[in-house]
């Protein structure tokens, strides 16, 4: 009795340790397959931002030694500067301002590339030339276009007895504003209209059939069948590209460079501006986890919607 | 009795009616699809402005340049500025730099992000999901909050002034975003097919390498092109980490003509836009290679609707 119950055990207990060697095997090999991931997560991403939170309570400058410890003497400055409550202010408002203008246009765009005519992907690769283009050459060509005794708008503006001379389009605080919201809006629209296309291609077309039987005209049926298809890729693309435009350095840099007198300037350039211009890394530190509060919402957002969305694919 | 304009079709034949009503309709479409023509050609004409000046002021003479009225193309055009291009920098170091950048980068990243994708999407393991979650996040940390600590890390190990900076992210999964997009791809492969493998003996590497890998091929592509855009514009990277011309990547090389250009007297405009058609040429081409495979791309990863 008692032998044939070890026997038993033995029996059943056998496939059942392999079963958790195997498991066990696949977790380990999962695991080995995350060390890149992980290296990044930590070394490139944990280590500096626990980093940059110790820097930011520090006077450190770069070529001074580790500075010494200043408690939350940085972010008093920084909250006392009468301008950051605008930087703030502005920086989200470009954003938006962008973010709606992207959409606008990448939607406009995806309907017209996904009809069928002549041409279409000769006309789909043109569209996404502000893309693929590096963004220092087209940001210089936008100023050159801009300029305010040189630029081609200018000119043209002055040979056709509009202006009488040059206006200054970038050194003027709402021509500026308004330039650099319409250069980030056409570098980045690229983006969306690729994705938006990608989109529209999944929707079956049955559904535009269906509609169509019943009567829905053109608009009807891109109010009711594409927009409610491209929700989830909506989604994505607009937290995505909400966090990206907001923290994006080189067109604001590149074109305006914060002027004229600060009326452009947005938080990475802040940034830039004290850590790696005036070496001032415990202020420069300070500022984008002055800023991650709003940064935090949207990532949190957009984390938790990829995840949902990757759960149910 | 005058006849209400509703009976009015009604007198017509049956055939009649809806012959005329085709002919509206189908008048209908191709006045829309005229409208849509007229709106993508005035908006192509208006987002492809810059390039075609562009293409226009690099064969400009300098005494062109800045002509007024402005040409839109140069009388005489003037080739010579390409070749200018080379002889005022060292642009084909330039070049030849970025390439072997983009090029180790790219295969770093997309062998990484594939390994880390495959792994999120084939295995169970403790911790798997938060970890997802974590990856998914450090896609949208700002840079700037990093930025800092990493220059002082990579300060640290030495390696300011050399390729490592540039390279080494890639070859850590690199972009989560890639991760995201290979996981999602991944996970529409049908498990039967690892599991047929598996009966059949082959290990978990074969699987990804022989089965996984050869199916996710659109998707790779898409990767790639995201990758080699990104490595061969890049700007901050290299303004930051590297100091030394002989080791410029093409982005920061062409700030030779522009920074410099005070100290010469000849404006360098045009040559400047020479230089800076010759650094789009390479993603252009790849792109309008790739297309088909791209957009087939997006559609199967994980932004679909």
């Amino acid at each position: 009795m008692a032998q044939q119950t070890v026997q038993l055990q033995k029996v059943q207990g056998a496939p059942r340790r392999r079963r958790t060697t195997f498991r066990q095997r696949e977790a380990w090999l999962g695991w080995a397959l995350m060390v890149p991931a992980l290296v990044v997560v930590i070394g490139m991403v944990g280590y500096p931002f626990y980093e940059a939170i110790r820097i930011s309570f520090t006077d450190r400058m770069i070529g001074r030694g580790p500075g010494n410890w200043v408690g939350l003497r940085n972010y008093i400055y920084i909250l006392g500067w009468p301008d950051f409550g605008l930087m703030v202010i502005r920086t989200i408002s470009f954003t938006v301002a962008t973010t709606i203008l992207k959409t606008i246009v990448g939607l406009i765009l995806a309907t017209s590339l996904n009809q069928h005519f002549w041409g279409r992907n000769v006309l789909r690769g043109l569209f996404m030339l502000p893309w693929i283009l590096p963004t220092y050459i087209v940001v210089l060509v936008w100023r050159w276009i801009f300029d305010g005794q040189t630029g081609v708008l200018n000119q043209i503006l002055i040979s056709w007895g509009i202006l009488d001379s040059g206006f200054p389009f970038l050194a003027r605080t709402w021509s500026a504003i308004g330039l650099l919201i319409f250069v980030l809006t056409w570098k980045g629209y690229p983006f969306y209209a690729l994705t938006f296309l990608a989109g529209m291609q999944s929707i079956p077309s049955d559904l535009y059939d269906a509609a169509k039987v019943d009567g829905a005209g053109r608009f009807a049926r891109f109010r009711y069948v594409t927009l409610p298809g491209l929700k989830q890729v909506m989604g994505v693309v607009i937290l995505l590209s909400t966090i990206w435009t907001m923290n994006s350095l080189e067109i604001p840099l590149l074109l305006t460079g914060g002027g004229p007198s600060y009326d452009t300037e947005v938080f990475p350039l802040l940034t830039y501006r004290l850590a790696l211009v005036n070496f001032r890394l415990g202020e420069g530190a300070a500022v984008p986890i002055l800023m991650l509060p709003i940064i935090a919402i949207l990532v949190l957002a957009v984390a938790s919607y990829m995840d949902r969305e990757g759960a149910e694919s | 009795m005058a006849t209400t304009p509703q009976s009015a079709p009604a007198m017509l034949s049956p055939r009649a009616a809806s012959a005329r009503r085709s002919t509206r309709a189908s008048l209908a479409k191709l006045g829309t699809s005229a409208l849509i023509y007229f709106i993508a050609t005035v908006v192509a004409i208006l987002f492809m402005l810059p390039f075609v000046w562009t293409i226009g002021s690099s064969l400009k003479p300098i005494t062109e340049i800045f002509k007024f009225p402005p040409t839109l193309w140069p009388q005489e055009p003037r080739w010579q500025n390409y070749a200018d291009v080379f002889r005022i920098a060292p642009f084909g170091r330039f070049i030849l730099n970025t390439a072997y950048i983009t090029a180790v980068a790219m295969v770093g990243q997309i062998l990484s992000a594939a390994a880390v994708a495959y792994g999120f999407s084939r295995f169970r393991f403790p911790g798997r999901d938060p970890l997802f979650f974590l990856v998914l996040s450090t896609m949208m940390l700002p840079w700037q909050v990093t930025i800092v600590p990493t220059f002082l890390l990579f300060r640290f190990f030495g390696m300011i002034n050399t390729y490592w900076p540039l390279i080494i992210p890639s070859f850590f999964g690199g972009g989560a975003f890639y991760i995201f997009l290979l996981r999602q791809f991944f996970m529409t492969i049908p498990r039967d097919l690892d599991e047929a493998a598996k009966i059949d003996g082959a290990t978990s590497v074969r699987i990804f390498w022989n089965i996984i890998l050869p199916l996710a091929k659109p998707a790779l592509a898409t990767v790639a092109i995201f990758s080699f855009i990104e490595h061969w514009n890049e700007f901050i990277g290299p303004l930051i980490f590297l100091n030394s011309p002989e080791k410029f990547t093409v982005s920061i090389g062409l700030r030779y003509f522009t920074a410099s250009s005070f100290e010469s007297d000849e404006p360098r405009e045009a040559i400047l836009m020479a230089a800076s058609l010759i650094v789009a040429v390479p993603p252009l081409t790849l792109f309008f290679l790739a297309q088909k495979y791209f957009v087939r791309g997006i559609v199967t990863t994980g932004l679909k609707g």
